[in-house]
């Protein structure tokens, strides 16, 4: 409803801003005619100037009369012969239609409306002040083509000067009253108002693989990819640095290192020019919250959204609350920038710089502006890198090197599907559309299918039906080179519209009116921007045959080239269902098709929008894992939508850029994520989105799968941290999963797929080693290896897996593997070699197998060497005792291993029949000595070399 | 031995016919080996208590044990423990000049030898035997009254062969000793 609250204030000011935009620059006074020749005013700064000069005119009073008299002159100027026919309408009354409204609707914070609500749009006050900003000033990105020196001699604000591109790129800080001064400063080479934000926050989840990347407890993560030595930083609506996920459990500290809160300005808290001077001396506002402040509890800033809380906890949270719902990096260091500016970049940059670290910056924010605004304001969607925020960024890394990755949510205006919420509404959720796919190569045509339907009420706001329930058609057109425009209308009716003319308005003979406004100059890419409107006139004064809405049936716009070549014609569309009074028309959603849809490649996705259309953002959209949690309250809670588990998110903006480049960059987990609870939160109030655990809580959003990406980008970081945003993006990209669900929605919403971190992980190293290299059968059939060498480059803990490779012919063998170790029992009677394989795994991939081979091989039993006899005699005096020494040694050409030897014994001369076992000797024997002989005890002995199995060997013989 | 025998029951027999003296001593000294036994074992300190009975004009008979010689030694190839001991049990018949108080005196005796070699060893075989030799004795007393002090020189021709080999366990002794004389 935020959205449909804003289109209603757009399209209502829009009604005031349409002369200005159409009448001849001499007529309307605008800028055009005022500006520099060579100055560019990007992104509508034309009109901020203007509004800025209209502001203190327009008041709530007179903003009704102010739209139909623009109305009226614009009719009388492009309709001459209606000039003077046209009676005033009766002017709307805001108060005087209060009175007549329900309660409910009189009680409505949008109405009556806010002056200027497309001032209000670009520069919300409101974050104009969470900015530290005063009302009425205006941040700009400017292009220098030197070095700024006629900005800084005017004394203008600059919150940072960097050089780019043979000049340089400003951003600054200007009054309304001196923008147009501003802007034709020598040197300046375009102008265009920098971005403001809104939080890509719709609803909430989780999910890549990460998890096995590291090793540890929750909130104590002590091996692996855990963002270490990264720097985490976040430009989002702050922090809630007391949740126990930002803290060190080791030190009891805080893993914030600083929070710049950029709305708070104290008098005894440094800012970021405090810190860091130089280039940075713009940014003297708001608080730098030190980690010194929050350890000491001095800190005062709040996560009073819980949005910031919610993606610091998906990128850098450690679990260490509750031991669940650890984020991508749980070992990074956390910079939060409270505030949506892209100043933030700047500030965390110059800090990585100062720490010599290298950061990630995740953005979970898009446009304050709805994508279907385009319709209405294509110049500010200019949404290829020509976007003047876009170079910004491009030259913070020209600046500071690799090492600096943005991080940007693609958005939330993809209309995927249809899907119900917690309250069990279910939205047809279709919001504007473009119409591409033409080029300007021919002529090119655009047919738009107005559907007729049938209002529901019968009264609304005291005015009868047909009176004011006319929808209006309102497109934006970007054309690559001047294009002449024409329109036929399904009675038949053709207008054309000279590019050189500028546009113009035609009422058809059957009431409709049709208005087109082309700009005839360039903006910086190149390209021109047209618009059109399409709204009944007010034919019930004629009484009934004037239509009152856009003419049912097919419209056909062509834009024909001046000179063709190569780009593209592109139509954004607005919601039909827009009621003129400014808000959505009660429609039977089921019965009646309300909205217009172009045919052909029509398609009611959109564009990314913003700076993350640029190469110098890695752009996220956001796919579903999950479809429910549970809740605090006891409940399980379920999304359902079609289709919805593994797909790409409803809300996700499917891309790509303007220029057709392929955006989002790859899609994270984006669809119910459950992540750190700010405390502050106005969701900590409602339970059903906060986990049982109390502290972490669901949200949805391209904002949720941003910090993915960011934190996975952490821990590419943390792996080589000379990475540049070229190189990262290429990785990620690389190594993005792609899956049916991928190929059956088509890349466009999933970028290069699915995020996948798990290729960070180097694969680990298989090293084997066998022994014995040679298994001598028949002695033993055992050979060991051994992968206790293997090692993972991350030191996470392996798994080994053997496998018995090869193996001879016919041979039986059992490979008996243990921890790291493995035994091979080879087939004791079959030679030959084994091969024996092993793979280690990290747990997350194989590593190549290592091999290593044994050879079984049979050796006979070699007989002993130096077999001796040697006859002793001992004098006992009153006899003699004889001995007879034997020794012998050991055969160093046996293979087999000796387990002994076997000695026997016969009188000399006796036949050989006549040997006995004298003696058994263990293998480390190579002595006897037989005593007790007397002279006449002569023999001759036999010695044989027995082996483990018992087999002896040939003898050798010696004797007396 | 039966001779020894017979001649003692003569001596008994004329004995009551003169005066009677009896010479009871005890004599000690080394001896001596001769062959492989000196140089196994060498001599050793022998002791030699005795009884004669002056039966008839310096003309005497008596008994005496010799005992004492045990030794030690390592032998054979094998350097294994051995013992070796020699005894002797003696019947003698001596002759005494009487010149004042120094009395020169021949001895001439028939001993039963006694001798064993224990070796620790369990491939050699002990030796545990007997011999009977004769032994020639050579010496003179000095009388003092009743006592009498004693020198002699003693040698017993004995060789044996109780295994394989002939083994000769003779040797001099040089023996002193004292003794009394008791008239009867």
């Amino acid at each position: 409803m935020k959205y449909v609250k804003k289109s209603m204030l757009f399209l209502a000011v829009l009604l005031l801003l349409l002369p200005a935009g159409v009448l001849p620059a001499e007529e309307s006074g605008a800028v055009a005619g005022a500006q520099p020749q060579q100055v560019k005013l990007l992104g509508g700064l034309d009109r901020l100037i203007e509004f800025y000069r209209d502001y203190d005119r327009l008041n709530d009073e007179n903003w009704t009369k102010f739209q139909h008299q623009f109305r009226l002159q614009a009719v009388t100027k492009y309709v001459p012969e209606l000039a003077g026919k046209i009676p005033m309408p009766p002017l709307h009354k805001p108060k005087r239609i209060r009175k007549n409204l329900p309660k409910e609707l009189a009680n409505r914070a949008t109405f009556p409306r806010t002056p200027l609500p497309m001032y209000r749009a670009f520069f919300d006050p409101e974050q104009q002040k969470r900015m530290g900003w005063s009302e009425d000033t205006f941040e700009c990105v400017v292009s220098l083509g030197d070095d700024g020196a006629a900005l800084k001699q005017a004394g203008v604000k600059i919150v940072s000067l960097l050089p780019y591109k043979k000049g340089s790129m400003a951003r600054v800080q200007v009054a309304g009253k001196d923008l147009e001064k501003v802007s034709q400063l020598q040197g300046v080479r375009s102008m265009a108002p920098a971005r403001q934000h809104e939080l890509d926050n719709d609803l909430g989840s989780r999910s890549t693989g990460v998890p096995r990347l590291r090793l540890g407890q929750p909130g104590h993560y002590t091996r692996g990819y855990t963002g270490n030595g990264v720097i985490v930083g976040l430009i989002d609506s702050g922090i809630d640095w007391t949740h126990p996920d930002f803290l060190d459990p080791v030190t009891g500290q805080t893993r914030i290192q600083y929070i710049w809160e950029t709305g708070r300005n104290t008098t005894y808290a440094q800012t970021p020019e405090g810190m860091f001077g130089g280039n940075m001396t713009g940014l003297n506002y708001g608080t730098v919250w030190t980690r010194a402040d929050i350890t000491g509890g001095t800190c005062l800033q709040q996560d009073t959204n819980g949005h910031g809380t919610h993606t610091s906890g998906t990128a850098a949270g450690n679990g260490y609350a509750t031991g669940l719902y650890t984020g991508m990096a749980p070992n990074a260091d956390i910079i939060m920038v409270n505030g949506l500016t892209n100043n933030g970049i700047l500030f965390i940059y110059e800090l990585g710089r100062i720490l010599n670290r290298p950061c990630v910056v995740n953005m979970s924010y898009g446009p304050s502006l709805p994508l279907h605004y385009a319709a209405y304001y294509p110049e500010w969607y200019p949404m290829d890198p020509t976007d003047s925020d876009g170079m910004w960024i491009d030259s913070l890394h020209q600046y500071f090197g690799p090492g600096n990755i943005p991080v940007k949510s693609a958005g939330n205006q993809g209309h995927w599907n249809t899907y119900t919420d917690l309250s069990g509404g279910s939205y047809p959720y279709k919001e504007g559309g473009y119409h591409s796919g033409a080029t300007t190569a021919g002529a090119s045509s655009h047919v738009l299918n107005v559907p007729d339907y049938t209002p529901l009420w019968t009264s609304w706001w005291g005015v009868p039906p047909g009176q004011y329930d006319n929808p209006e058609i309102w497109m934006g057109c970007w054309m690559d080179r001047p294009c002449d425009i024409t329109v036929l209308s399904p009675e038949g009716y053709n207008l054309s519209f000279p590019f050189s003319s500028g546009g113009g308005g035609y009422v058809f003979p059957d009431g409709q009116y049709v208005f087109i406004t082309i700009n005839t100059t360039p903006y910086a890419n190149g390209a021109y921007v047209a618009w059109v409107w399409m709204v009944p006139y007010y034919g019930h004064y004629y009484g009934s045959p004037y239509a009152m809405q856009p003419t049912a049936g097919d419209w056909t716009f062509t834009a024909t080239p001046l000179t063709p070549g190569a780009g593209h014609v592109d139509f954004w569309e607005a919601d039909f269902n827009l009621w003129y009074g400014g808000d959505y028309a009660p429609i039977d959603w089921a019965t009646d098709e309300i909205y217009t849809t172009f045919s052909g490649s029509s398609s009611h996705s959109n564009y990314i929008v913003d700076e993350g259309a640029t190469p110098y953002e890695i752009t996220v959209g956001a796919w579903t894992t999950r479809d429910g949690w549970d809740s605090i309250d006891g409940h399980s809670y379920t999304w359902t939508a079609s289709p919805w588990m593994n797909t790409i998110a409803d809300f996700s903006s499917p891309g790509p850029s303007r220029d057709r480049f392929l955006k989002p960059d790859l899609a994270a987990p984006g669809n119910i994520i459950l992540s750190s609870l700010s405390q502050y939160s106005p969701y900590a109030s409602i339970p059903p989105y906060i986990t049982p655990d109390g502290q972490h809580m669901a949200m949805s959003g391209t904002s949720m799968s941003a910090p993915h990406v960011t934190g996975g980008t952490a821990l590419i970081l943390q792996k080589n941290s000379n990475l540049g945003v070229a190189d990262v993006r290429g990785r990620l990209q690389k190594w993005a999963r792609n899956d049916a669900y991928t190929r059956q929605i088509g890349r466009s919403g999933f970028g290069a797929g699915k995020l996948n971190l798990l290729p960070l992980n180097d694969p680990p190293v298989a090293l084997l080693s066998g022994t014995p290299a040679e298994i001598v059968l028949d002695e033993s059939q055992d050979a060991a290896f051994s992968g206790a060498g293997s090692y993972d480059p991350e030191g996470f803990p392996l798994t080994y897996a053997f496998s018995l490779v090869s193996a001879p012919a016919g041979a039986v063998a059992e490979l008996s593997p243990s921890g790291s170790q493995a035994a091979l029992e080879v087939d004791p009677d079959v030679e030959g070699t084994y091969q024996v394989g092993l793979v280690v795994n990290d747990g997350i991939v194989d590593s190549a197998m290592a091999l290593a081979t044994v050879t079984a091989k049979f050796y006979p039993v070699l007989p002993a060497t130096a077999f001796a006899v040697q006859r002793l005699e001992s004098d006992l005096i009153f006899s003699k005792e004889y001995v007879n020494r034997l020794s012998w040694q050991a055969n160093p050409e046996n293979k087999v291993t000796v387990a002994g030897y076997k000695l026997y014994r016969k009188a000399k001369g006796a036949d050989d029949g006549a040997y006995q076992l004298l003696q058994q000797f263990a293998p480390t024997v190579f002595s006897y000595e037989e005593r007790g002989l007397t002279a006449a005890q002569l023999y001759t002995y036999k010695l044989t070399t027995i082996d483990s199995r018992g087999r002896e060997s040939d003898p050798v013989v010696a004797g007396n | 031995m039966k001779k020894t025998l017979i001649l003692t029951v003569l001596l008994a027999c004329v004995l009551p016919l003169a005066a009677l003296d009896l010479d009871l001593g005890l004599q000690l000294g080394p001896r001596t080996a001769v062959g492989q036994i000196k140089d196994t074992y060498g001599g050793g300190l022998v002791f030699f208590p005795s009884a004669r009975l002056n039966v008839w004009q310096g003309l005497g008979i008596g008994l005496g044990y010799e005992l004492g010689y045990k030794r030690e030694a390592t032998i054979g190839l094998f350097d294994e423990e051995s013992t070796l001991k020699v005894s002797g049990f003696e019947a003698f018949v001596s002759y005494e000049v009487a010149a004042g108080k120094f009395r020169p005196y021949a001895r001439l005796g028939l001993g039963s030898y006694k001798y064993s070699q224990e070796i620790e060893s369990q491939f050699a075989e002990g030796v545990d035997d007997t011999k009977t030799a004769v032994s020639l004795a050579a010496g003179v007393k000095v009388l003092f009254d009743g006592l009498f002090v004693s020198a002699e020189l003693k040698h017993v021709p004995l060789k044996v062969q109780p295994l394989t080999e002939e083994v000769d366990l003779g040797g001099l002794r040089l023996l002193v000793g004292v003794g009394y004389r008791i008239g009867l």
